[in-house]
This record gives C-alpha cells, sequence and structure tokens, in this order.
C-alpha cells in the first residue's frame, strides 16, 4: 500500500522532479566515475604487480652478489626461474653525440616474466617476440635499444654506440621490454649481455651499480613467506628484497594523490549537487507535509507517513542514481574507445557490481537525510499545527531543521569521501578543507553583500534593491554565490600554479644557467678535466666532492625510516655555502673539523630531509662510510633552491671530515654559445672521458616542461569538468530559485515594474553575485596557489595576470548568461496577468 | 469619472461541459471619492470583480476606464505603470516581500518607480500607520495587522486615486480587523481617495457611503435576504 501510494504521489509530480533529477544526476556523476576508476586501478594493479616487476620476487644490492648468496635464493625459493641483471647509469657516445642512458646487463635466461618485442629492421610490422636474452649474452658485443636512446644518439639499427670503453653494435630496439616500468626519457635505457658488462669498465669501485636478482617461483607464495624464507639474506643491509608489492608502491603512491585530487573535485561537486536538490526539494516536501497530515487523519501512523516519504524521495534518488549509471557507462566507453592506445596494456576502465550497490546505499542514505526536517516535523508537532504549516520559516524550529536537514547530508558526503578514498585520514583532511573553505567563501560573499549593501542603502534606485537582496543572503543566493566561487577558483587556479612552476624550471639564458652538469668524476681526473674545461673556454664551477655512506643511527637508535639505512645517501663537504643554500636554523660550521677538539664532526641537514626524516638540531648522528663509524652532529637546517640547477646536497658536512674518504666528484658547466657548441663539448667530454656522465640541463628541462604539461592536462581536465558540471547545477538552482520568485516578481510587476525593469534587477543581482564571487574565488585561489608554492614547494609564486582578470569576464559573464535565460523564461511564463 | 466599469462579464472554462460564468455584465460607477462596499457570500464573484477592475484579470466582455484610461487599451507594461500610479490594491493576505524590513516594503513601490525621496516618503507613510519604530522589522516578526497596515501604508505611499480593497480583514481577528478598517478609512478621507471594497462584513459595509450586492453574478442596490438585519 505505501509503494503504490508514494508511486501515485510521484507519478503526479513528475514534471516538477525533473530539477531535482537532473541535479542529484550531476552530482553522482562523479562518484560514479572515481569508483569506477579506483576499483578498475586496483583490479589493474593485482593483477598486474608481478608485470610490474617482471618476477616475483627479486633481490636488490648496490654490490656485487656473491655466488653463495645467488645459491641461497635458489635452496630457499627453488624457482622455476632465476636471472641476473647489472645495472647502471652512463654516458653513451654515438658518432657524434652523447646521451646519457640507462644500462641494463642482463643474462640469459632474463626475463623471467613476459618477453621483449624488438624490432630488427626498419619496417615497423617486423616485430619478433623474444623470451630470453641469449642472444645479447654471445661473443659479439651487441645491444637492444629504446627508441629515445637511437634518437638522442643520433643511432639505427646496426650503428655502433660506446658504452665505457666498449663498442657495441645496435642489432634492435626494443619496442616493448618487460616490467611495467620506464624511463623517464632522461635517460633511456639500453640493454647488453651480463657477461659485456665487466668490458665497459663502468662498473668499478665507487660507481653507482645495482645488481639484480629476478626470481620466477614455481607455486604461489605469499610475501610474508618470501621475506622469512630470506631473512638470512636481508639481515645484511646491503642487500633488501622486492616483491610485487613493492614494485607498484611507487605508483600506487602516485595515483593516491591523483585519486585524492579527483576525489576532491568529485566530492565538491557532490556536496554542492546534494545541498541545491534538498535545496529545491523543500517545496516538494513541504507540500508532502499537509498530505501527510491529511493521512494521519484518516488512520495513518507516523511510521507509515515516514515510510511513505522516505520512498518517494529514494525514487528520486534512483531515478538520477540511474541517469548518472548510463552517463557514466558511456562516458566510460568513450575513454576506453578514444584513450585505448593509451591506456596500459590489460586496463580497461569499468563499473564493479559492489561499487553500484555501495552508491544505491548512498542513495538510500540520502533519502532518509533528505526527509530529516520532515520527520522532525512529523515527530514534533501536533496534527493542527500540520495541517496549518504552510512554510519551513517556524520560528521555533528553524535551527533545529536545518541541522536535521544539513546535518546528516554531512554524514553522507563523508561516508562517501571516505570510501572513494580508502582512508579516513585523507577524506577528513578533503572533508574539512572543503568544509573550512566553503565556511570561509560564505564568510567572505556574506561580508562583501553587506559592504554593497551599505555603499548604496542611501543610494534611491534598482541597485539599492539589487544590493538589498543579496544582503538578505537567501539559502538559493548563497548556493548560487558558492557555485560561482567555485567556477573562479577553477578558472584561476591552475593557471598559476603552471606559471609558477614553468617559470621557476624554465632556465634564463646565458652564462649564469648551468649548460650541462657532471656527475661520476673520478677523483683521478680532475687535473684533466680542468684542463679540458680551459682549452674549451668552459667553466667548470661548484666542483663539488660525492661520498656516499649509510645513515645507521640517529641519537643511538637505528633510524624508523629503513630505507634510510638500506640506501646510501650521498654526503658532500664546502668550504662556505652556494647560493643556493640559505641558513633556516642553527649556524654555520665553525671551521674544519679538529679531531683533538671535537668527537663530533658538524653536519648540515636540507630542511625537507630534515623534516621528512624528523631530524633537528642537536641530533647524534652516525653514519657507516665504506665500513668506517663517523659520528655528526647536526649544527644548522638549509633551505636548498633545487630548481638552481647546482651540485646540491642533503647532508653536508663539515670540512676536514670526509676529506680521505673514497669519493666521486659532481660539478656544473657554464658555457657561452648554442646548442651546436653544447652538443660537441658533450660528446667530447664524454669520448676523452668516458667515465663521466653528463646530463644536458636544458634539454632535460624541456623533456621534463613537456611531460609536466602532459601530466598536467588531467589536472586541468579534471577541473574544467568539475567547473562545467557546476555550472549545469548552477543554471538548475537559478531556474528555480527565480521560479520560487515569482510571488515577488508578481508583487514588482503590481508596484509598477515593468518586464524589462525585473529582469534588470534579476540580472543585476547575479552580475552583482558573480563579480564579489570572482573576488573570493580569484582571490582565494592567488592565496591557495601562493600556499602551495611558497610553503609546500617553496619556489617564488607568479600570478597568471591573464588568466586572473579574464576569470573575471568569464565569470560574471557566466553568470549573466544563465540568469538572462532563466529570467526571461520566467518573465516570459508570467508575462499575462499578476496572479497572487 | 474616476472608476467606470460597463457591463462586465466573465467566464471561467474549466475544461468540464460548461464554462463557469462568475460575472453576467457587472457595471458600476464612481464619479467623486467615496467609499463602496460590495456585499456577497463567497465565491458570488465579488474578488473576481475586484481583480478585473485592477487590471489583474481580462473581463470575457466589457469595459474598465479608470480616470478615462480603458484598461484593455493598455499594453502590459502601460498597464503596469499606471496602476502602481493610480490604482491601490490591499489584498487580504497582504503580499509582503519577507526579506525586506517595514521600511523597505513600504518604499518598494517608490524605488520601482523613481519617485524622488523615497526614504523620507516612505517614513512618513510608515509613521501614518503608527509603524515607524518597527521599521526594521521584517514581515516574519510583525503580527498580522502590523503586516497589513505595512501593506496599506505601501499601497498609499503612491498616493493613488483609487484603492481597491479585497477582503482586507480577512485574515484578522475582529479587534485587529476593527483597527485596520478605521486606518483605511482615515487615510482615504486624508488623501480624498475612491474606496472599493470587499466584504461580508456588515459593519464594514454600513460605514461606506454606498452599499453594492452581488449575486448570482449580478451587481445590484437591492440588498438580499441574507444581509437583511442590520
Amino acid at each position: 500500500m505505501v509503494l503504490k501510494l508514494a508511486l501515485k504521489e510521484l507519478s503526479s509530480s513528475v514534471r516538477r522532479l525533473g530539477l531535482p533529477v537532473f541535479i542529484l544526476s550531476v552530482g553522482f556523476i562523479g562518484p560514479f566515475f572515481s569508483s569506477a576508476v579506483r576499483s578498475s586501478v586496483d583490479e589493474y594493479l593485482a593483477n598486474s604487480a608481478r608485470d610490474f616487476l617482471s618476477a616475483d620476487v627479486s633481490v636488490n644490492a648496490l654490490r656485487p652478489l656473491k655466488d653463495e648468496e645467488v645459491e641461497f635464493v635458489r635452496d630457499a625459493l627453488k624457482p622455476m626461474k632465476l636471472a641476473r641483471e647489472t645495472e647502471f647509469v652512463t654516458m653513451a657516445r654515438g658518432e657524434k653525440t652523447s646521451a646519457l642512458v640507462e644500462v641494463k646487463g642482463v643474462d640469459s635466461v632474463y626475463p623471467v616474466f613476459g618477453e621483449f618485442h624488438l624490432r630488427r629492421s626498419q619496417d615497423a610490422d617486423d616485430i619478433e617476440a623474444v623470451s630470453d636474452a641469449s642472444s645479447l649474452n654471445g661473443e659479439e658485443h651487441v645491444v637492444w635499444a629504446f627508441p629515445e636512446a637511437l634518437t638522442q644518439l643520433g643511432l639505427k639499427i646496426g650503428s655502433s654506440v660506446g658504452i665505457g670503453e666498449t663498442q657495441f653494435r645496435v642489432v634492435a630496439v626494443v619496442e616493448k621490454a618487460p616490467g611495467m616500468s620506464r624511463t623517464v626519457g632522461v635517460a633511456p635505457r639500453l640493454y647488453i649481455g651480463r657477461r659485456h658488462v665487466e668490458a665497459t669498465g663502468l662498473t668499478l669501485f665507487g660507481a653507482q651499480v645495482h645488481h639484480r636478482v629476478f626470481v620466477a617461483l614455481s607455486g604461489r607464495m605469499s610475501g610474508k613467506d618470501i621475506s622469512e624464507k630470506l631473512k638470512p639474506l636481508t639481515t645484511d643491509s646491503d642487500l633488501f628484497v622486492r616483491t610485487p608489492d613493492d614494485a607498484i608502491r611507487g605508483f600506487e603512491r602516485f595515483f593516491r594523490f591523483f585519486n585524492i585530487y579527483l576525489v576532491a573535485l568529485t566530492m565538491v561537486v557532490f556536496l554542492l549537487s546534494w545541498v541545491s536538490a534538498f535545496y529545491v526539494l523543500q517545496l516538494f516536501l513541504q507540500e508532502r507535509l499537509k498530505n501527510a497530515a491529511i493521512l494521519m487523519i484518516n488512520g495513518a501512523g507516523r511510521v507509515f507517513v515516514g515510510a511513505l516519504m522516505s520512498l518517494q524521495v529514494f525514487f528520486v534518488l534512483a531515478m538520477a542514481f540511474v541517469v548518472a549509471g548510463v552517463v557514466v557507462a558511456g562516458a566510460i566507453a568513450l575513454t576506453n574507445l578514444s584513450l585505448g592506445t593509451l591506456l596500459p596494456e590489460g586496463f580497461s576502465l569499468s563499473f564493479k557490481a559492489v561499487d553500484l550497490g555501495i552508491l544505491l546505499l548512498v542513495a538510500a542514505v540520502s533519502a532518509l537525510a533528505f526527509n530529516g526536517p520532515f520527520y522532525m516535523r512529523l515527530y514534533f508537532m501536533k496534527l493542527n499545527q500540520l495541517l496549518g504549516e504552510t512554510s519551513m520559516g517556524d520560528v521555533r524550529f528553524s535551527r533545529s531543521l536545518a541541522m536535521a536537514g544539513y546535518g546528516p547530508l554531512a554524514f553522507v558526503f563523508l561516508g562517501l569521501a571516505v570510501w572513494l578514498m580508502d582512508s579516513l585520514a585523507d577524506a577528513l583532511r578533503v572533508a574539512g578543507g572543503m568544509t573550512v573553505a566553503t565556511l570561509i567563501g560564505w564568510g567572505a560573499g556574506r561580508l562583501l553583500f553587506r559592504l554593497f549593501f551599505t555603499a548604496l542603502r542611501e543610494r534611491p534606485g534598482s541597485w539599492r534593491l539589487v544590493a538589498t537582496s543579496l544582503a538578505r543572503s537567501r539559502l538559493g543566493v548563497s548556493l548560487c554565490f558558492l557555485t560561482l566561487v567555485l567556477v573562479a577558483l577553477s578558472l584561476n587556479l591552475v593557471p598559476h600554479l603552471l606559471k609558477t612552476a614553468v617559470s621557476e624550471i624554465q632556465p634564463l639564458q646565458g652564462r649564469e644557467v648551468p649548460a650541462l652538469f657532471l656527475f661520476n668524476i673520478p677523483e683521478s681526473g680532475l687535473p684533466d678535466l680542468r684542463t679540458f674545461a680551459i682549452e674549451n673556454d668552459v667553466e667548470l664551477r661548484y666542483l663539488s666532492p660525492m661520498v656516499l655512506g649509510r645513515l645507521s643511527k640517529v641519537n643511538g637508535e637505528k633510524p624508523e625510516d629503513d630505507r634510510l639505512r638500506r640506501f646510501p645517501v650521498r654526503l658532500s663537504y664546502r668550504e662556505a655555502r652556494i647560493a643556493s643554500e640559505t641558513l633556516v636554523e642553527g649556524r654555520d660550521f665553525r671551521g674544519h673539523f679538529d679531531p683533538n677538539s671535537a668527537t663530533h664532526a658538524e653536519v648540515s641537514i636540507e630542511k625537507r630531509f630534515a623534516e621528512r626524516n624528523g631530524l633537528k638540531i642537536g641530533d647524534e648522528l652516525e653514519f657507516d662510510i665504506q665500513g668506517l663509524p663517523v659520528l655528526a652532529r647536526v649544527t644548522s637546517i638549509r633551505q636548498v633552491r633545487w630548481t638552481s640547477f647546482n651540485p646540491n646536497f642533503f647532508i653536508m658536512f663539515q670540512p676536514g671530515v670526509l676529506d680521505d674518504a673514497p669519493k666521486s666528484w659532481i660539478a656544473n658547466v657554464n658555457m657561452d654559445g648554442d646548442l651546436q657548441k653544447r652538443a660537441a663539448i658533450q660528446f667530447e667530454l664524454s669520448r676523452r672521458f668516458p667515465d663521466i656522465s653528463v646530463i644536458d640541463i636544458g634539454r632535460t628541462v624541456n623533456q621534463v616542461l613537456e611531460i609536466a604539461r602532459d601530466l598536467i592536462w588531467p589536472v586541468k581536465g579534471g577541473a574544467w569538468i568539475a567547473m562545467f558540471m557546476s555550472l549545469l547545477i548552477l543554471s538548475g538552482v537559478v531556474h528555480h530559485n527565480l521560479q520560487l520568485r515569482e510571488r515577488e516578481i508578481d508583487i514588482e510587476k503590481l508596484l509598477g515594474a515593468d518586464g524589462r525593469l525585473i529582469r534588470k534587477l534579476l540580472v543585476g543581482e547575479y552580475a552583482a553575485m558573480s563579480f564579489f564571487a570572482w573576488l573570493v574565488g580569484a582571490g582565494g585561489s592567488v592565496a591557495i596557489a601562493w600556499v602551495v608554492s611558497e610553503s609546500m614547494f617553496e619556489i617564488p609564486f607568479r600570478l597568471d595576470l591573464g588568466a586572473f582578470v579574464l576569470s573575471g569576464g568569464a565569470t560574471v559573464g557566466i553568470a549573466v548568461l544563465i540568469s538572462r535565460l532563466a529570467a526571461s523564461r520566467v518573465l516570459a511564463m508570467r508575462s499575462t496577468n499578476v496572479k497572487l | 469619472m474616476i472608476l467606470r466599469a460597463s457591463d462586465i462579464k466573465k467566464t471561467f472554462d474549466q475544461g468540464l461541459n460548461e464554462p463557469l460564468e462568475i460575472l453576467r455584465g457587472v457595471s458600476l460607477e464612481i464619479d467623486k471619492p467615496e467609499t463602496v462596499a460590495i456585499m456577497g457570500r463567497s465565491g458570488c464573484g465579488k474578488s473576481t470583480f475586484i481583480s478585473i477592475l485592477a487590471g489583474l484579470e481580462t473581463p470575457t466582455s466589457g469595459e474598465v476606464e479608470i480616470l478615462g484610461k480603458n484598461l484593455a487599451r493598455l499594453s502590459s507594461a502601460g498597464l503596469n505603470r499606471f496602476r502602481a500610479r493610480h490604482i491601490g490594491i490591499v489584498f487580504q493576505q497582504f503580499h509582503l516581500l519577507d526579506h525586506l524590513t517595514a521600511l523597505e516594503n513600504v518604499r518598494l513601490p517608490l524605488d520601482l518607480n523613481r519617485v524622488p525621496n523615497p526614504d523620507r516618503l516612505a517614513l512618513e507613510m510608515l509613521d501614518r500607520v503608527s509603524l515607524a519604530p518597527r521599521r526594521d522589522h521584517f514581515p516574519a516578526q510583525l503580527s498580522r495587522g502590523e503586516c497589513q497596515r505595512i501593506a496599506i501604508a505601501r499601497v498609499l505611499v503612491m498616493r493613488p486615486e483609487v484603492l481597491l480593497a479585497d477582503e482586507p480583514t480577512g485574515s484578522l481577528d475582529v479587534k485587529t480587523g476593527r483597527d485596520v478598517i478605521e486606518l483605511i478609512f482615515r487615510l482615504v478621507k486624508e488623501q480624498g481617495i475612491a474606496l472599493l471594497m470587499a466584504t461580508h462584513d456588515l459593519k464594514i459595509a454600513e460605514r461606506c457611503d454606498r452599499r453594492l450586492y452581488m449575486n448570482a453574478g449580478v451587481l445590484s442596490t437591492e440588498r438580499p435576504q441574507e444581509f437583511a438585519w442590520s
């Protein structure tokens, strides 16, 4: 009976429910899409984790693995396959150019999973799948190269490439390699046979070389079991074990940040949509209250009536759910179709049944939340009051009714955020941030409206009426205002951040910015390098020693972060700070270290490194430097400007401590001249000093900028989509708001206003509102971008003035257009006769 | 001639077999500032007639002239302007704007019609209805009687020549209603306004200069049986 009655009442109001269904479906689209993305990525990572590592487990070290260690792995895990790899970064030389490359020396068994897709000729279709690297380990020195490596080195199949002291012949292009990791493009990859690594002369003592064993297990084994079996190995801090879960962790971390951003946008639109729908549904619910009273007079209980209302609102939400589902299904199909080649192999977006179920649950709970004020009235008010009740403006209940309505919605919102982000902490941060931002925005709006009203209250005319209407801050006006603030924010924030980042990364012209960055300079090569610099009229700057060590103890205890203990840190020392370093806490070193008067050397820690690892002034650090313990005390914290492209270090020692430690050197090369001279110098350097690695800073920066520009598109795209959806909601709310003001319009007509004046008043209200919204949104975006730039990334903030100004025109223009269209429509409907 | 209604007929087509004829040829003339009451039962057509005289409804046939202007010949915008300046309408339900204060509600027609010195005029009128101390209060903070006085002030601030009142005390208690009627009569006399009031209250009607009776869609001076006692 309750179902039949609910449907009958709904069917009599179908036309009026179009707007709330529309608004709710816009709000649903975000969670639908976010949940599909998140579930699809989780599924893909779970299925592909092994592919990321291209093994079931890998054992890694920065020193050559001993035969007995490899045998231990074989005995412990009884693998189906076991392969070995040696990896290092170096300069490779083509005929006329050189470039930084990542070299992987692999044995004949490699890979244990997956296969190479090799192209052995210029014919793009001539692809051969190869499941082992035995042909690399023959007598001849041959190499398989990534396409980017050939491009950078100016090579083709059959060309010769110099790696260290050996020439290799390019026999194939790697179109697809096992494993998911790819170099960013700074150092493209070359594959050689592991037996030929030593011949390059690049893996001698002091060079940073990774040694790995990859294992394919014959049966399933959990990460925990694997760690247990290999425990005797891992007591040696030089060795560490990686499972597929470890391999995808980096990607998971990246995706988590992207997911936070995506969900934040989703939740903004969801919140806007839900609050707007709640506002729009009030009239519908209000009328149902009287019907409810009539039912109760005729014997229905409060529970029956409550269920009736809940069902009706649930059906509205269910309709929105279906509409959103259909739209997102279409969007997903389109995404898979259009981005198919760009998405990783095996990945496709899709809905999961459990996600649909959860979203339906959100709809059900929201139905209860929307009815909050209704339940309150039903419970607290007498029947005759319900019958006589005609508006929601009952002063006694107004505050508690607002809480009854919006309070539960807050829980729906938070619950959804927790589910989408899979983290209560992240959800609270986003929800908390949004709440604070909304309150600030709303407060700023109220202040501006009041100032506007105060400025105009003594000036007769239509603008005074506009200011009065805004100053009274009715809910519909507040909703429209907050939406427009979001529009202004979206139009501004990304351009400011982009301008700041690009301005910081893009190097200046001339000798002031380093052209090349040199590392792996052997100490013995310094005199010849200095001579080379003089001969070629280039400047060697900030020649800095680099010593590898491990931070083994902090204040007598092992560091909490295991990676600090396992992986070496790069240590250095200087006579004085350079231009890109600023002291933020503590003092500079007191001269050279004197072992007679001090037990602890002084160290200076970079600010972010200190924050990440909980280090502070006065901490005692123990380093393991090539097997020797060195004690040091933190005497200063430095801020480093990393975008200066100068040699900078997380940890700087007082001079006189590491002078005798085995070290390599790094330096900048500054020069005048064009790209040709730079390429020639780079080539000559790699030819005369095959040990030294060279990075072309200018080209690297451009590559990074290109990648950043590509990566910024999902960020921009997300902001644009959120803004577009907000505009859809805005147009619905404006239209509804103006329809609610029909009575007001009729009164104004009665009192002498014609259609033109009324349109002017209505559009003027939205023009003023949007101008203030732009001030708040654009101002807010500058504040946020400033905080992000200066506090988070510690780079100077740059304002994108063009975006700032244009966004004002866009925000006001959009609001005027929407309000004009809505006003014309409402006025056209009310053009004949005044109905009061 | 202040007001002339000639043979006004009004029929409502409600989708039923026979249309509903509310007014069957109603005529009325007011040629000086006098008070006229129209009495009749609920549903007899009083409110419909008042709406037609105010230009809020169009008659099926017949003409309305106010101050020599035929309302049917005015454009929609022209009618709005004319009505704002020359015709005041007081409704049973006040129709104040909830987000405006008492003063702002009274001032609203002055602002909309760009009348100079709106603040002074509005305050004066508010004072005349004895609500100047409540100028900054919103309708939700005022009693029903006070709201109706604000509505009257809003109407009379424009100094219309004609005041049409449709059951102005219908939603008020007896005492408050009496106070409101006193106010209306005082102000129309002070400003020399012609008043046409629809009412079913005998006592109010007897205060008017003329009494007319609406019965079966026809207006007459003959008092029907139900209004025989006095």
